[in-house]
């Protein structure tokens, strides 16, 4: 159950992120990319959607 | 919602905030305060911490092929000219360059030189000294006085402060050199100070010249007026082989001192990166009451621009550094250095040049050719046609009867520590030795009109004449480059906001 949470939680978490990521870049380009590598947390998106869908469907 | 999903959520909430308020910090830099540097032989971190930081502030070396980024050893640099972009989170309005670097490298190649961007559209780099081979090394002979940065070099000891000898060369130049144009200066400009030429010596005539070649894009001029009335014109036509607009501003200075201007606004009807010529459009300046003497003519305009049937009431017009004629016919020009740098942009210009006699073969379109000369006043150069970018670092005239240079020689790679000098006088930090011989050079800017393109400045790392395929001109190691940029801090501003 908590792991469940924790996966949901984690992708949710990493979607804000990324949405940040897009924000800023397009306000300020280059600003997020400084600080933060984007392909590693677009990577890390994925893997938590997938970890997700699979305690959702248990 | 349990009590175990609200504690995570308000935790990667309170995290995200956080970052927010990191990145708003970034941005703004309360501190004014920013800096950007690597040092190119630490040891690399692991590859997984690496995957895990963002980009550097300091880009990979461009192009790659001039350089060879060693495993935690310093970056090699083997051919001119090598390009970084620096991200700043705003702009600033100076920038102090450290780089940290080990020169090996011959009397070919005896400058490095660093700087940024100033102006996207002429290309224009605001370049600094970061090594001088000749003032480290060449000079050792000669009795050398200091104020501050400023250095005067002298072959024979005569004076005994550089007060004393820019007030001897103010009021009577020819009575110190022994030779014309005996005084080389290197990163320092003599305004106000006698050109190095004698004025009186031109021949005074009311003639007026006509350019016979057709002049393409951004150039400048000096010419002598004999009378007190200026009459330039000349037909401006429009390629259209860019996708801009192509504007053309026409300026004449004495001095630093604008003395007329014409502004030209493209109008023609023509698509633009068509490649259609525009009709000739006819630009005129006249002038009165102008002193006799001295003038610079800025022709200031993109590669799309050509400048027809140029006519000035003088006898004396010569193109300052750089010229491009694109004509169809044969092609006869002169300069004053020893030297000629030559480029082709087009297959069509592709031809066999000569200078001196000697030919040099332009076989390959964007490779900078360059050829030297014989030991002379001035040089001939023969084209069979146009549409080759000539440089150098003097001048381009007609003839003999039209040359004019009043720059003083600028000790570089071509002029050397040549005989005919007795004085140089140099703007110029001497590098400062740090551990296994490595030299480090501090370099000023300012910066706040510098370009800055979705975040980043440009900066240009030079060494001329360094050539990939010239194994014998040498090369350089770069340890490490630091940027610290300066600006206004946040407190500043809202102090200047509140007018406190």
């Amino acid at each position: 159950m908590k792991k469940g949470v924790i996966v949901k939680e984690f992708f949710y978490f990493l979607s804000a992120l990324l949405l940040l990521a897009v924000l800023v870049e397009l306000i300020f380009p280059g600003l997020f990319v400084l600080f933060f590598n984007l392909a590693f947390l677009t990577a890390l998106w994925l893997i938590s959607a997938l970890l997700s869908l699979l305690y959702v469907r248990q | 919602m349990s009590s175990f999903k609200y504690k995570i959520r308000i935790f990667w909430l309170i995290l995200l905030l956080i970052i927010f308020l990191f990145l708003l910090w970034q941005k703004v830099s309360p501190s004014g305060e920013w800096t950007c540097g690597q040092d190119f032989s630490a040891n690399s971190i692991s590859s997984l911490t690496d995957s895990l930081d963002g980009r550097s502030c300091l880009s990979k070396v461009t192009p790659i092929e001039r350089a060879v980024a060693t495993n935690n050893g310093p970056l090699i640099v083997l051919a001119d000219p090598v390009y970084f972009s620096i991200f700043t989170p705003r702009a600033f309005s100076r920038a102090e360059v450290e780089i940290t670097y080990r020169p090996h490298l011959s009397s070919s190649t005896p400058i490095i030189e660093a700087g940024f961007l100033a102006d996207n559209k002429l290309w224009r780099y605001d370049l600094q000294p970061v090594y001088n081979l000749w003032l480290e090394k060449g000079l050792k002979d000669w009795q050398s006085l200091s104020m501050g940065s400023l250095h005067l070099f002298q072959r024979q000891a005569k004076f005994d402060s550089i007060f004393d000898f820019l007030g001897v060369w103010q009021n009577d130049s020819s009575s110190l050199c022994s030779t014309p144009r005996c005084l080389a200066v290197y990163n320092f400009d003599l305004d106000g100070f006698p050109p190095a030429l004698n004025l009186g010596q031109l021949k005074q005539s009311s003639e007026s010249l006509v350019f016979p070649y057709a002049i393409r894009g951004a150039h400048q001029f000096y010419f002598y007026l004999s009378g007190s009335t200026l009459n330039l014109s000349g037909e401006l036509i429009d390629r259209n082989e860019g996708k801009d607009k192509d504007s053309v501003t026409i300026a004449v200075y004495s001095g630093t001192r604008l003395v007329a201007s014409a502004e030209i606004e493209d109008k023609g009807t023509e698509i633009e990166g068509s490649g259609d010529w525009g009709e000739s459009k006819l630009v005129q300046i006249n002038k009165e009451d102008l002193a006799p003497g001295l003038y610079r003519l800025d022709f200031r305009t993109s590669d799309d621009v050509m400048i027809k049937n140029l006519s000035l009431n003088t006898q004396y017009l010569s193109a300052l550094h750089k010229i491009w004629l694109e004509n169809k016919e044969n092609i006869h020009l002169i300069t004053d250095a020893p030297y000629l740098q030559v480029k082709a942009l087009n297959p069509a210009a592709l031809q066999q040049l000569h200078f001196d006699g000697k030919v040099l073969n332009i076989k390959e379109i964007y490779y900078q050719y360059e050829t030297k000369g014989e030991e002379a006043d001035w040089h001939n150069i023969d084209l069979n046609n146009g549409g080759l970018i000539l440089e150098n670092n003097g001048v381009f005239a007609l003839g003999g009867e039209s040359l004019l240079n009043p720059d003083y020689p600028r000790l570089d790679r071509s002029l050397g520590v040549s005989p005919q000098l007795d004085y140089i006088l140099a703007d110029y930090e001497l590098a400062q030795s740090e551990r296994d011989n490595y030299l480090s050079s501090r370099l000023d800017f300012s910066t706040a009109n510098f370009y800055r393109e979705k975040g980043n400045y440009n900066l240009i790392l030079s060494i001329p004449g360094l050539k990939l395929d010239q194994a014998s001109s040498g090369y350089l190691e770069i340890k490490e480059i630091k940027v610290r940029f300066y600006g206004n801090s946040l407190w500043f501003k809202i102090r200047n906001w509140l007018n406190l």
